[in-house]
């Protein structure tokens, strides 16, 4: 599933996650693995607790590092899909 | 394995991040004492019969979102006997928490499971006893209860949630041991199983009139499977033996237990009083309980005679046994010291065998 501006992206609910000790761990269910993420990844995750296009991310990442908006989506795209990969969020296209 | 997350290097650094931090990474919610079976060797009162509404589980719910719990572990009695079982669950569902559902399954009817598999819990353990219907139903009391349970597991097992089969070993199915544990397995299930037997919570004998002889104990802990006798979480990290520094247990350090009517407990094991989230919130109990506070302060040094004794690499020591054993957490207790004299006589033997 190719990723555009317009993809929307949720956290999927079958996702148990809590912030532990300064980290974002998340654990899916049927148990699995757990994941931890990097401070990007951290923020992403939780902009995503309501469905957000990936344009929006790559908007709010730059408004939250020091990134062009081309890497900002780049980095967006590559992350999401990488979390769709292992189920953690949920896609819809327009 | 539907557990290998436990084995990895971010588990054992989320368990000592929540020791330091002081986070409750770990909570069992009672729902109910009430169970539908009738098993001798049971710890539960099933005397006291209140139990907590939605409404009050949904507030210690919302607290333990606050406290960054992460594993909530649902349990009983028999906790779908909770006339808002189903509403109870799928609030602590919306809430993110990692569920893990004890049962005896004699209850997952349709639409339990179709709940189930909507809201898939990380794991549930079902309690069996035996591999004939013998032997389970009569450990459980109730006839029928090995073909309900053994239908359970597998329904479960069918809509992809990882089933722990869990069987206490006593004396009506110990020599049965191997037979079980293949059964299990033949489920789709994984295994794990118990020597541990205590005194009930009514302060009853309970477990204690089933423990096993000193011969049974060591026919199982010989076959050197730790899933026959499993006391520990274990995080597949290199183990270094414990030192005099550290913390006695988990309880009111990384876990407590909430039961039916809202009191709280250091873990499944303590009788020792905490608080009660139907006066206070389970945020203040965790973070001003005098009893937690005390247990916090504890370390394996002030159980002076555990660090010196040869025992010590084989001992399942439980501080809240010892407490109800013998008035003193800190002291040896004749059980423990039995189990360890067995279990490191069955591990030489086996590396005699080995070598």
């Amino acid at each position: 599933m190719e990723l555009n501006p317009k993809t929307t992206v949720v956290q999927s609910p079958q996702v148990a996650y809590r912030d532990i000790a300064g980290r974002t761990i998340l654990l899916k269910a049927p148990l699995s693995t757990l994941h931890t993420l990097n401070r990007v990844g951290d923020f992403l995750w939780h902009e995503v607790e309501k469905p957000r296009t990936i344009g929006d991310l790559a908007e709010a990442v730059c408004g939250r590092f020091e990134v062009s908006r081309e890497e900002a989506e780049r980095d967006v795209v590559a992350f999401i899909e990488k979390l769709h990969r292992q189920g953690l969020v949920v896609l819809e296209h327009e | 394995m539907s557990d290998a997350f436990r084995r990895s290097p971010l588990f054992g650094q989320i368990l000592r991040d929540a020791y330091a931090e002081r986070l409750p990474l770990v909570v069992l919610a009672e729902l109910t004492n009430l169970c539908n079976q009738r098993c001798g060797h049971c710890y539960v009162d099933q005397t006291k019969t209140e139990t907590m509404s939605l409404r009050e589980w949904v507030r210690v719910l919302d607290g333990l979102v606050c406290l960054q719990t992460l594993f909530l572990t649902i349990s009983g009695g028999e906790p779908l006997l909770h006339p808002e079982f189903a509403e109870i669950y799928k609030e602590a569902w919306a809430r993110r928490f990692g569920i893990r559902l004890f049962t005896n399954g004699l209850l997952l009817d349709e639409s339990r499971l179709a709940l189930l598999e909507a809201h898939k819990p990380l794991d549930v353990q079902i309690s069996l006893y035996g591999h004939t219907p013998e032997i389970h139903d009569g450990v459980t009391g109730v006839v029928g209860s090995f073909a309900k349970t053994v239908a359970a597991v597998r329904s479960v097992v069918a809509l992809g949630i990882p089933v722990y089969v869990k069987s206490v070993w006593m004396k009506p199915n110990a020599s049965f041991f191997r037979e079980i544990v293949d059964f299990a397995r033949s489920l789709g299930a994984e295994f794990f199983g118990s020597t541990v037997l205590t005194r009930s919570r009514a302060e009853s004998p309970g477990g204690l009139n089933y423990r096993l002889d000193d011969g049974q104990l060591k026919d199982i802990m010989r076959a050197g499977e730790k899933e026959l006798a499993v006391r520990r979480i274990e995080t597949g990290e290199e183990k270094t033996p414990p030192g005099a520094e550290d913390y006695l247990c988990g309880a009111g350090l990384i876990t407590i237990r909430i039961a039916a009517e809202g009191k709280v407990y250091p873990c499944v094991e303590y009788g020792l009083e905490a608080g009660d989230v139907r006066t206070m919130s389970v945020e203040e109990i965790w973070r001003r309980s005098p009893v937690l506070e005390s247990l916090r302060r504890l370390r394996r040094k002030d159980a002076a005679a555990c660090l010196s004794c040869e025992l010590s690499t084989d001992c399942f020591r439980c501080p809240a046994e010892a407490l109800r054993e013998t008035g003193d957490l800190l002291s040896c207790y004749p059980e423990a010291y039995r189990q360890a004299r067995i279990r490191k006589s069955a591990r030489e033997e086996k590396d005699e065998r080995t070598v």
